[in-house]
């Protein structure tokens, strides 16, 4: 598998998971008493933010709320760096 | 505060090179049933409403913001590349001479945003019934969207757009049934 | 169509004078939200990969929409 589409299949899923937590986000706004969906949606975060670790370690942090990996920082990334997403 | 993500909401996969697809697009760009419509129209709404439909009307405009991203990546990718001989023939000759290569906020008549597409009335149910309808209005138009392209990477990532106005127009419809619980509580103290 | 129960459908009056060859039966949308005016706990869920794809992690709100449909 080439580095694009390594990076890719692992944005991939985070988009998948983050979508999760997206959904269970607006569910709960409209059911806040729903205490199965609280859980749910507190394992969606958890699910989320270890996909986003596994691109992240690679590829660097996708917001500013991540600390850089010595990884990445190692083979140079920077926040203002390309690609940016609407460039892949 | 806002802290920007570097990706998508989902991947967007042009297939084609299609200046004129990418006009019809602005429509959900800078159109009165956009998404920029869509996502200042919930962030200005939500100062006045009931406590309890405030983290909705943050959460979809957030969501919103997401959208508009998708679909600049899509007017992007579709024009970049672009002559301006291509520009003119898809229709964007007017938008290449005041804008060049860049995007606009505008619709596929090439008509700039204006805030009179958005409405906030400071009356709950007013505001929540606007929101559904700019939901159901924003489907159909991605409907039409659909109907009107043959690009298979940006069909895919309409379909999902329009799914994601069903799914917001059924949330506002649940704010709605949660006002109507608070009927004569005031009665109950 | 993929989804019949999401789509209705009416037949337009037509007039010996319509100038173009005459649609008798069109078809509209009726999505599954407008259904439900609130959400049930406890439904069933797609995995994460199909509720991409789809827009939604619940199967119940999903219509689908494509072209070959011929909505228009």
């Amino acid at each position: 598998m080439s580095v694009f589409d390594e990076r890719m299949a692992l944005l991939k899923k985070i988009q998948q998971t983050d979508f999760v937590v997206v959904e269970w986000t607006l569910y709960t706004d409209t059911h806040p008493d729903d205490e199965d969906a609280l859980d749910q949606w507190r394992e969606a975060i958890k699910d989320a933010a270890a996909a986003r670790k596994q691109y992240e370690n690679k590829f660097g942090p996708i917001s500013l709320k991540s600390t850089p990996s010595k990884q990445a920082l190692e083979v140079g990334w920077r926040w203002n760096q390309a690609p940016w997403p609407w460039q892949l | 505060m806002w802290v920007y993500e570097k990706k998508l909401l989902y991947p967007v996969e042009v297939t084609t090179c299609n200046p004129m697809l990418a006009r019809y697009i602005m429509e959900q760009y800078g159109g009165a049933d956009g998404e920029l419509a869509a996502a200042l129209r919930y962030m200005n709404q939500r100062y006045t409403v009931p406590d309890k439909v405030i983290g909705l009307l943050t959460d979809i405009s957030t969501e919103e913001f997401s959208h508009l991203e998708m679909l600049a990546t899509m007017i992007y990718k579709l024009t970049k590349d672009a002559s301006p001989e291509q520009l003119e023939k898809a229709g964007l000759g007017a938008h290449f001479v005041n804008h060049g290569h860049s995007l606009f906020y505008e619709n596929a008549g090439g008509v700039p945003f204006t805030a009179t597409y958005i409405q906030s009335k400071g009356d709950p149910i007013a505001d929540l019934y606007e929101d559904i309808a700019a939901e159901e209005k924003a489907r159909a138009t991605y409907q039409w969207l659909i109907d009107i392209s043959d690009d298979p990477g940006i069909n895919d990532s309409l379909r999902f757009l329009r799914e994601r106005e069903n799914i917001h127009s059924l949330r506002f419809r649940e704010a709605v049934e949660m006002l109507k619980d608070e009927r004569d509580r005031k009665k109950v103290f | 169509m993929q989804h019949p129960s999401y789509r209705g459908s009416y037949k337009p009056f037509v007039s010996p004078r319509d100038p173009c060859p005459p649609i008798t039966v069109k078809y509209f949308v009726l999505p599954p939200q407008i259904f439900t005016n609130f959400q049930q706990p406890g439904l069933p869920q797609f995995s994460p990969e199909e509720a991409l794809i789809h827009g939604s992690l619940w199967p119940q709100f999903v219509d689908g929409f494509f072209r070959e449909e011929g909505i228009s």
